[in-house]
């Protein structure tokens, strides 16, 4: 019994078919927040894929020492640069924002969000944003003839070695506009979530009952509003020292305030890539873990935590530009105090788990090997944080290793927990177990095989970002590094032959194919534009659950919801 | 029971890290370890042991959730559609505990890395330094300046003397570099516009086996390699690193020789102190 019955076959709403099937023009002008998310998760993936083939190509590169597949360290810097930039600025945070443009309003029980025209435009600013990043692919070079001009100063692009005297490259012009540009489009979404959850929540959805996933956009949005101005700062003042020759960050300047700006807005953006993911976690695992949220309460403290102390943390990334080493020791101690928050969670989610009744679906598996391995991120960031280990570390593979294990563990496996359970919503066809299983596997074993001996490069003395090496014994690592990368793209692959493969032929979802809690389990699949046809009223944390149990116990009579209008 | 593909790939998952460790040998015949090459001077002593002291718990954590994670993987399946997870919605004394423990455990390295951090990464004294040389990042090479010894300047290879304690003051006089040789100690950035300092002293015992195999000998010391840890533009994995330790006498002589040298050609031939 225990399921509730799935209709036969889901039908799409007529006004929703119209809608989503219409020519590419409803696509253009649309303001239907579900409509946009799919392009924001679109455009992320899309970049998903093109800043992975870039990784490939460096991995060929680096498979061996001495190699001259990439005999043009130019273009490898380039390769470099847009690899980081791509995967952060146009993938992780694309996506992340995709995700909770749908799903935010679903669960508050909103028809849409707040600002529907500020919506589209802060979607329609990341096209433009990538456009310029990569129009630099397109102009030759003035400094090293022949190449493109694509920014070349890594995905943080310190000066002097971005400023105008060492680099003449146009790329870097570009870069500083563009991603100036993607950071109004993050102010504009968070603005929007933010509004949205405490404007339009549905009657009774007291902020003690949001879903953890809302909460974690609330965050989210919050280190939004306060980091990514930062940013903007130090970007545009990077661009007037270029274009103006001003001395902001030149030699004649303060070349390490511009790491500061940086920084205060890339360490929160970790955390910008993360949360959401912690708030997919947190809904995925009492799903199919048949109970509830363990700690809701210290959830949602430690998100608050986690929030406060990433503000105050930025220079870890600094302990070897020279601070003061008591400076240096507060923010030591900062950093660290972040394993506290994130361990509550980590310990929550396994609290969840503890006494269950666990269903392995797809979802459920990444969620596991997100826990798997962003634990180890976790724990070579400590190393990281003492200042004295750092000097060691700092700048070497083991850096590449331990941001991987945050950001891929972190958010990659996250985003494909949250796509596996939440695309047959968006789609109404669920993802099928085989692949899924396929992916999850091929994903597990080739992000360990890729990253976990990634450290010991780093700490034999092998430095990120150089072109090629000369160490015959760090042959055999980069080789097994190089081939476990490749089976991280085979697995990226089994997942877009299972999105191409569900979309038409995967197995009906019907509006609440995973017996959920929340509520955008409550609307078919695909949702109609309106999401509900009345606003649903909630009496708990698990609004859908509640609604679900008393159907079953009065079934001819069931309390009529209050009226849309 | 079926032969799927989840018992290929947990059995897999299981020979990987045996595979990997019975294969340490062949790794660390390449000098390629699970931990730092050999320190030679103190403060990259106490940084590795600093490391150490920080595995000890970061195992315990490590191995105690990745168990408790497999525990609850194979204890908790569902067995059947009425199976529900237990009414649990938290339990207040158990989150302080976690709260508490990772507390603790965090308090404990942020103070051992502080006393490090005291001991080793303030400026050295005049009292202390016996020597000074100041290391010069330039795209895409490294300068090293010995104003104590007549103003000589080498490229390339750092010479130092055994027994001594070397004050190294770095510079750029372009972009941000840093100066890593991970057998001496951590990297320290040449910033355009001021100067940074760190310190080595190699004890003429290490000359023996090069500090346990982490350099290669050279005619009268040991050579010990690193390279530039920050981007500098088209050139940065070139911008190599050798130290070179030698007895005090054996440097004296390279000290005399470099000075012949650069006396010989012709007076302009010799480097300035201050960078091209």
């Amino acid at each position: 019994m225990a399921t509730v019955a799935k209709p036969a076959a889901p039908v799409l709403p007529a006004e929703y078919d119209r809608t989503f099937w219409s020519p590419i023009t409803s696509w253009l002008t649309t303001t239907d927040h579900k409509l946009i998310a799919q392009m924001y998760m679109f455009t992320g993936f899309m970049s998903f894929i093109v800043a992975g083939i870039f990784a490939l190509l460096m991995r060929v590169q680096l498979s061996v020492p001495n190699n001259t597949f990439i005999g043009d360290h130019e273009i490898y810097n380039q390769l470099m640069s847009a690899h980081g930039t791509t995967m952060i600025f146009f993938f992780t945070i694309p996506m992340m924002t995709g995700v909770m443009n749908y799903f935010v309003p679903l669960m508050v029980g909103a028809r849409d969000i707040a600002f529907p025209r500020v919506n589209a435009l802060g979607y329609w600013l990341i096209p433009v944003s990538i456009f310029i990043y990569y129009a630099g692919f397109f102009i030759p070079n003035n400094f090293a003839s022949g190449d493109p001009s694509l920014a070349n100063a890594g995905w943080t692009g310190y000066p002097p070695l971005s400023d105008l005297k060492y680099n003449g490259s146009v790329g870097i012009d570009l870069w500083c506009v563009s991603i100036t540009i993607l950071g109004l489009s993050s102010i504009m979404a968070a603005v929007n979530f933010l509004t949205t959850i405490l404007a339009l929540r549905a009657p009774g959805m007291k902020l003690t009952r949001l879903p953890l996933f809302v909460w974690a956009s609330i965050s989210t949005s919050i280190l939004l509003l306060i980091a990514t101005p930062s940013l903007a700062a130090g970007l545009i003042l990077l661009l007037i020292d270029r274009e103006f020759h001003t001395n902001f960050f030149t030699t004649a300047g303060r070349p390490v305030l511009f790491q500061h700006l940086f920084w205060f807005y890339s360490h929160p953006a970790v955390y910008i890539m993360i949360l959401p993911g912690f708030g997919v976690i947190s809904e995925v695992i009492p799903v199919f873990s048949r109970k509830a949220i363990f700690g809701y309460e210290s959830m949602v403290l430690a998100l608050f935590g986690i929030v406060f102390l990433s503000l105050g943390v930025w220079a870890h990334h600094m302990f070897t530009v020279g601070l003061n080493i008591y400076v240096e020791t507060l923010f030591m101690a900062l950093t660290m105090a972040i394993a506290v928050p994130t361990g509550v969670k980590f310990f929550n989610w396994m609290g969840t788990a503890w006494d269950g009744a666990i269903e392995f679906k797809t979802p459920m598996k990444f969620a596991f090997g997100f826990l798997a391995t962003f634990l180890i991120g976790g724990i070579t960031g400590i190393y990281l944080a003492a200042v004295p280990v750092d000097t060691q570390l700092h700048q070497s593979y083991y850096v590449v290793a331990h941001l991987h294990y945050v950001l891929f563990g972190g958010s990659v496996f996250t985003i494909f927990a949250g796509l596996y359970y939440w695309l047959p919503k968006v789609t109404g066809r669920i993802l099928n177990e085989r692949l899924g299983n396929w992916n999850f596997w091929t994903l597990f074993v080739g992000f360990n095989g890729t990253f976990l001996v990634m450290h010991t490069l780093g700490l034999d003395g092998m430095p990120r970002r150089i072109a090629t090496y000369a160490r015959q014994d760090w042959a055999a690592t980069n080789f097994v590094i190089t081939v476990s990368a490749f089976l991280i793209a085979a697995s990226v692959l089994i997942f877009v032959i299972n999105v191409l493969y569900s979309r038409k032929r995967g197995e009906l979802a019907g509006p609440d194919p995973w017996d959920g809690n929340s509520l955008e389990w409550s609307v078919s699949s695909p949702p109609p534009p309106y999401n509900f046809e009345r606003i649903p009223e909630v009496h708990s944390r698990e609004p859908w659950k509640d609604m679900k149990l008393a159907a079953r116990t009065a079934p001819p009579a069931t309390p009529a919801p209050a009226p849309a209008h | 029971m079926r032969f799927s593909l989840r018992h290929v790939i947990l059995a897999a998952w299981i020979a990987l890290p045996a595979a990997l460790a019975a294969a340490q040998p062949v790794f660390a015949a390449g000098g390629t370890s699970w931990i730092f090459p050999n320190p030679v001077s103190p403060n990259g002593e106490r940084i590795y042991q600093l490391y150490q002291w920080i595995t000890i718990p970061a195992v315990i954590v490590f191995l105690g959730v990745e168990i408790g994670l497999l525990y609850i993987i194979f204890r908790f399946r569902r067995r059947g559609p009425d199976h529900v997870g237990k009414p649990v919605h938290g339990n207040v004394p158990l989150e302080i505990a976690w709260f508490m423990a990772p507390t603790l455990i965090v308090a404990l390295i942020a103070t051992l890395s502080f006393l490090e951090l005291q001991q080793d990464f303030q400026k050295p004294t005049d009292a202390e330094t016996q020597m000074n040389i100041t290391v010069t990042g330039t795209q895409f090479t490294w300068f090293y300046d010995y104003p104590d010894n007549g103003g000589l300047r080498a490229r390339d290879t750092m010479v130092v003397p055994t027994d001594t304690f070397v004050r190294l003051t770095f510079e750029s006089t372009d972009v941000i570099h840093s100066w890593w040789v991970p057998a001496i100690s951590g990297k320290t950035d040449a910033v355009p516009g001021y100067q940074n300092f760190s310190w080595l002293k190699i004890s003429s015992s290490k000359l023996s086996d090069c500090g346990g195999g982490s350099g290669d000998h050279t005619q009268t010391g040991c050579k010990w390699h690193g390279e530039c840890a920050e981007l500098c533009g088209v050139g940065h994995f070139g911008m190599q690193i050798d130290v070179e330790a030698m007895p005090q006498s054996d440097f004296q002589a390279w000290v005399a020789k470099q000075q012949a040298a650069s006396r010989q050609p012709s007076p302009k031939a010799s480097p300035s102190p201050k960078g091209p």
